[in-house]
């Protein structure tokens, strides 16, 4: 798959096999962290610098523990959910779906809306009705068709 | 005042023409109905002030609106809340803290009372007016913080976490999350961005004459209209989200300066301040005051006194070094003493009542807030009414005068004295050129 370096810890001879443990935070188990497929973790200090940190390593535990919320890697499983703010509860709003917001923001957007355009549209729809009014009979009454017309 | 009282007289207590009770329903439509109109009236009235401040006001005078957000509100809503706490009987500290919170914020409507009018213009400096409103309008959606910092307290930890497991942290969470994240900073940039997006599109059609007067003059009116449907069904900070995008869509003071001498605005403003103060005097709990089985009346008179002349003269006759407008010792008492209570300490008693409406475990209110919402109304009614009959009084004027220390004479009879009518900052021509005609950097290398 990835000729990343860091695979070959648990590629031994083509089999996956057990993963070793993790020194720096010895609780946590490399392969759920990373599912297989992805690059594992720079394994040295020399190969881990701050570009891997900052860039792939936090917002791939960002993206993980959306995955995964029950679970944070770097916590103990003992200490449980420190570290983790719940969320869902924290960052739903409360919305406030009732008659008077929508009436009021109905009525508020419509006379904004319309007040941009409300002098073109009292100027083309008023004049052009009564122009139209009138074309139409005079037109009607001009055209040989209407005359010629059957009575019914 | 003058509509207050007639809405007593009309109210269901005197000539019983005007029965909000019998409209509304029931108990909790009168309170939804009272909340809602407050918010309205508090929508309409912050777009209009912040649409009278001058250009790019809050970024002028940021430092003197931080000190006077920051710390003053604080001290304001510690010394209310202390108050209360030691007037009011079997009164918990956190309780206190609420409805202190309650009274923090300054009235926008009663301070567009206090600073216009002829005899504002006579005695009160230009820049002295505009530092008040603005602060009146700010602070008023400020109050969300103070408020659900104790609400989510008492949700928290009131009862020992019996029903809402959590505890404090969980209440601290929320508070920074939802309070200052998602109503304060998110109100803010809405404003903001909704407010710029009016100008440039009332701009854009204006220059293609695609507006015609009465919309253009009545399009504040229904911005605010608008924001605080949509802030409300959001469920974010309207009232402040009104107050920035007013400062938003004047940013280069065009529309202010358009609408300068029209009436039209005043004219909504005061249709609106006649109407919430009648129908505040038809809704008000006059005879809880003297019948609730929370506090007695005596007790109240002295904390609605204690209240007016602790709550806010000390921390500003403090701090008046830090804000250039007020330039002596009378202005700061004066702008102290006027710090009102009115719509929006109505409003945020509201708020606090549909809280605790969510509080209540099977129907019944829990054991250790049940008394706490009489106890609110009662007194966040009271101080209220006690800031709206003093704002009004017309002591008033001697009292100003007295502060003036020429009684029967007001400062513009008296141009030898230090005070000035005209600030020198109104002397200096700001130029009022929009962004785009700036010159640009490069031009500075020239000169």
């Amino acid at each position: 798959m990835t000729s990343f370096p860091g695979r070959s810890r648990f590629l031994q001879a083509g089999v996956l096999c057990q993963p070793t443990t993790n020194r720096l935070c010895p609780w946590f188990n490399n392969t759920s962290f990373f599912p297989s497929g992805l690059p594992l973790p720079p394994r040295s200090p020399h190969e881990q610098g701050r570009l891997w940190g900052y860039l792939i390593a936090v917002p791939r535990q960002l993206r993980y523990r959306t995955y995964f919320p029950d679970s944070s890697p770097w916590s103990a499983p003992g200490i449980g959910a420190i570290g983790q703010l719940n969320l869902a509860s924290a960052i739903m709003p409360t919305l406030a779906v009732n008659d008077f917001n929508i009436v009021v923001s109905v009525l508020g957007g419509w006379v904004s809306l319309f007040g941009l355009v409300s002098y073109l549209c009292k100027e083309n729809f008023y004049l052009s009705e009564a122009r139209m009014f009138v074309t139409t009979i005079d037109d009607l009454s001009s055209r040989p068709v209407l005359l010629t017309l059957p009575p019914s | 005042m003058i509509s207050l009282l007639a809405g007593v007289i009309f109210s269901p207590a005197a000539a019983n023409f005007v029965r909000p009770l019998d409209y509304a329903g029931s108990e909790e439509n009168l309170n939804a109905v009272t909340l809602y109109f407050s918010r309205l009236v508090l929508g309409v009235q912050l777009v209009l002030a912040g649409v009278q401040l001058p250009s790019r006001y809050l970024k002028h005078e940021w430092r003197p609106l931080s000190v006077l957000l920051g710390p003053i509100m604080t001290m304001m809503w510690l010394a209310t809340s202390l108050l209360v706490w030691a007037l009011v009987p079997h009164m918990g500290i956190l309780h206190a803290l609420v409805i202190g919170s309650c009274v923090t914020p300054t009235d926008p409507v009663l301070s567009n009372v206090i600073v216009k009018g002829k005899f504002a213009d006579h005695n009160v400096p230009k820049d002295l007016q505009q530092i008040i409103i603005a602060e009146s309008g700010a602070n008023d959606g400020l109050g969300y913080p103070f408020l659900f910092l104790a609400l989510y307290l008492i949700k928290y930890i009131g009862d020992g976490g019996a029903t809402q497991p959590g505890g404090a942290r969980t209440a601290m969470g929320m508070w920074f999350g939802e309070t200052w994240g998602y109503t304060i900073l998110l109100s803010v940039v809405y404003g903001a961005v909704v407010g710029w997006v009016a100008k440039e599109l009332l701009h854009w059609a204006e220059q293609r004459k695609f507006v015609d007067r009465e919309s253009f003059l009545v399009f504040a009116l229904s911005l605010a209209l608008f924001i605080t449907g949509t802030c409300g069904l959001i469920g974010s900070d309207d009232v402040l989200a009104c107050f920035i995008a007013g400062n938003a869509f004047t940013w280069d003071d065009w529309f202010r300066l358009q609408t300068l001498d029209d009436s039209l605005q005043p004219t909504i403003d005061m249709l609106l301040n006649v109407a919430i103060f009648m129908w505040f005097g038809a809704v008000c709990p006059w005879s809880e005051f003297l019948n609730n089985d929370v506090v007695p009346l005596y007790r109240l008179v002295i904390l609605g006194v204690l209240v007016l002349l602790f709550r806010r003269l000390p921390w500003l006759l403090a701090v008046k070094g830090f804000i250039p407008q007020l330039r002596d010792l009378r202005q700061a008492i004066f702008m102290g003493f006027f710090g009102p209570v009115g719509v929006s300490a109505i409003f945020y008693l509201y708020i606090t009542l549909e809280f605790l409406e969510t509080l209540n475990v099977d129907g019944a209110p829990r054991s250790d807030v049940a008394h706490l919402g009489e106890t609110v109304k009662v007194v966040v009614w009271f101080i209220a009414i006690c800031s709206i009959v003093r704002a009004f009084c017309p002591s008033f004027t001697v009292m100003n005068r007295a502060a003036n220390g020429n009684i029967g004479c007001a400062w513009s009879e008296h141009p030898s004295r230090k005070t000035r009518l005209v600030s020198p900052a109104d002397l200096v021509q700001r130029p009022a050129v929009s962004i785009r005609q700036r010159r640009p950097l490069s031009a500075l290398r020239y000169r």
